[in-house]
């Protein structure tokens, strides 16, 4: 049974790395490829506490809610940086549209 | 316990910076942290390769010190220490009459020593998720520094492409990471490397953490499929940023790659030589034919740089068999940041004075201001290769190894690759060397002077350094070599 839940979980980590993936690829918004890390990310730290609980049945590591809260904060730096330049490039191209701005070639 | 003291250097710097007002204290200031930095990593160097001195540090809080060993210092990372410091001190010391012309110097400063501060930190980390955290650290600093001048639209788009790619990446080392620690229950190298030591099989969960590692620490050591941040960045930022950038940060990439892959998975195991000595040669071949048709002085230098980290790649792959390899691949970082640093440098001043970065404008700039020149002469010279520079002791011996390598095909195969990599690479040197020294002066060039001493002071000392160990490599190749050792003895 617990091989099971461990499987849905793995999946749930694969599926939301995927949709991440998917997003930053596809979508031509600044703000919602933004989004798409912030979701990589969250695939990333849930997989930390999945394997921290399975590892030893039972309980979750207290080194491993350290660790991804830690994480949260380096993504929540990372993500306001992000949005700080999304802002900068608004004002320079009055756009969110990537294929507008892609002024830099080989 | 150091590069604490490295934090609180940077903050009592930061505090400094923003008490005052006069402009030039906060420079010389951040300058003088540089240097202390650069004299602590120098010291520690010395300690520990000839005293056999180990240096640890655990957390103090109970839930952290369950990582085992903070920080750990043995010769590789004290190396990469003191390469990441001096780049760094020469950065700031140029910078001081670089950005004169800048607002918002107090945080420049401040993100440069935190920059610093975190590439010491990914050097002297021994678990992966300190390593994790300076590695955030020192990219949160890096994409701010690219795009310091955010009232043009360049540095901000490239700051954002750089951002976009090294956050993928960093979600995959830390997807490596929570695998890594699911499959061992640790995440200190050490425990890491014995835990997997004693696995019998490697199974298919290890070939997907090194792919993530690649990957992911890829990103930032600019391998080729993910190399396109590098040339939109390096040429966006100031230049003292893009000395840094080339010099160390994508180094940090290097390092943290040789780190983890050397460390915790033995190349007789799991093969992964093959597929980073093809990921150095595809870097080499493409960034050398795209860099031949560059009329951007920066944007040329940053296809060279990824040029250079394709050499190091090959000398990285057969690191397993040829001590030479590795050690020559460790030179190489050495002299590859030194040699790049000062080209960026010159190619900043060349920018302060004449106020265009393409090279049909800088035709026979060199001659207008001879010392900056020279010293830009040297260093095309040294990534060339020449001789009695220091850039020809560790390609010779990144490509000797290669030529040694037991399997005379495989070898000589790569040898062969590397060869011809390398004469492409000296074409467009050339083609520099020639428009800056030799063709007739164009327009803009006619008024140029030569470039304040402050930034000579810089460019004189990284002269010299080429020089010194071009001259004199002995003492910095056994450096090199003692480096090489403490990753492969781990194995061992």
């Amino acid at each position: 049974m617990a091989i099971d839940l461990f499987s849905w979980y793995i999946g749930t980590v694969v599926v939301l790395y995927s949709i991440g993936l998917y997003c930053l690829a596809s979508k031509r918004n600044l703000v919602k490829m933004v989004i798409a890390i912030e979701i990589l990310l969250a695939a990333a730290n849930l997989n930390f506490i999945v394997m921290s609980y399975f590892m030893r049945t039972g309980y979750v590591h207290t080194l491993a809610h350290a660790i991804v809260i830690i994480s949260m904060a380096i993504g929540a730096c990372v993500a306001a940086i992000a949005l700080s330049l999304v802002m900068n490039a608004y004002r320079h191209y009055k756009t969110l549209d990537t294929r507008k701005m892609s002024r830099l070639r080989w | 316990m150091v590069p604490v003291a490295f934090a609180i250097l940077v903050f009592i710097v930061g505090y400094f910076a923003e008490e005052t007002r006069a402009r030039k204290v906060v420079d010389w200031l951040a300058t003088l942290g540089m240097f202390c930095t650069l004299a602590i990593a120098i010291k520690i160097l010395y300690k520990v390769v000839f005293g056999g001195f180990v240096l640890q540090f655990t957390y103090p809080i109970a839930t952290l010190s369950m990582l085992g060993t903070g920080l750990k210092v043995d010769a590789l990372s004290a190396f990469m220490a003191v390469i990441f410091s001096s780049i760094g001190f020469a950065a700031s010391l140029y910078s001081v009459r670089y950005m004169e012309h800048d607002t918002g110097l107090t945080q420049y400063y401040v993100l440069l020593l935190l920059l610093v501060a975190s590439l010491n930190g990914v050097a002297y980390a021994a678990d992966l998720f300190t390593l994790f955290v300076f590695y955030e650290m020192m990219g949160i600093s890096s994409y701010s520094l690219v795009a310091f001048r955010k009232h043009q639209w360049e540095p901000v788009e490239a700051a954002m492409k750089y951002l976009f790619m090294a956050a993928i990446g960093s979600t995959a080392v830390l997807l490596a990471m929570s695998m890594l620690y699911g499959l061992t229950g640790t995440l200190n190298f050490e425990g890491i490397a014995n835990a997997l030591k004693n696995a019998e099989a490697p199974t298919g969960y290890l070939y997907l953490v090194i792919a993530l590692l690649i990957g992911g620490f890829g990103v930032k050591a600019a391998i080729v499929p993910m190399h396109s941040w590098l040339i939109d960045a390096h040429p966006a930022a100031p230049t003292s940023i893009s000395a840094m950038l080339s010099g160390v940060v994508i180094k940090g990439g290097v390092y943290a790659l040789v780190r983890t892959l050397f460390m915790f998975f033995p190349v007789t195991v799991y093969h992964w030589d093959w597929m980073l000595a093809v990921i150095g040669v595809v870097t080499m071949t493409v960034a050398n034919i795209i860099a031949l048709v560059q009329e951007d002085i920066k944007r040329l230098l940053a296809y060279s740089s990824i040029y250079n980290i394709g050499l190091i790649m090959l000398g990285v792959s057969i690191g397993h068999v040829s001590v030479l390899g590795l050690t020559g691949a460790m030179f190489h970082v050495l002299n590859h940041a030194i040699m790049k640093a000062l080209a960026f440098l010159c190619a900043g001043c060349f920018l302060h004075v004449v106020g265009t970065r393409m090279l049909s404008d800088l035709k026979g700039v060199a001659r207008r201001m001879p010392i900056t020149g020279t010293c830009f002469g040297i260093s095309l010279l040294a990534l060339m290769g020449v001789p009695p520079l220091n850039g020809f002791w560790s390609k010779f011996w990144i490509i000797l190894a290669v030529f040694l390598l037991p399997d005379p095909v495989y070898g000589g195969i790569l040898g062969m690759l590397a060869l011809i990599n390398v004469l492409l690479a000296t074409g467009y040197y050339a083609k520099v060397l020639r428009i800056v020294w030799m063709d007739p002066e164009s327009e803009k060039v006619k008024e140029a002077k030569e470039a304040p001493p402050e930034m000579l002071i810089a460019l004189i000392i990284l002269t010299l350094a080429i020089l010194v160990i071009g001259v004199y490599p002995q003492p910095f190749f056994e450096i090199s070599e003692k480096a090489a050792e403490s990753v492969i003895g781990v194995l061992g």
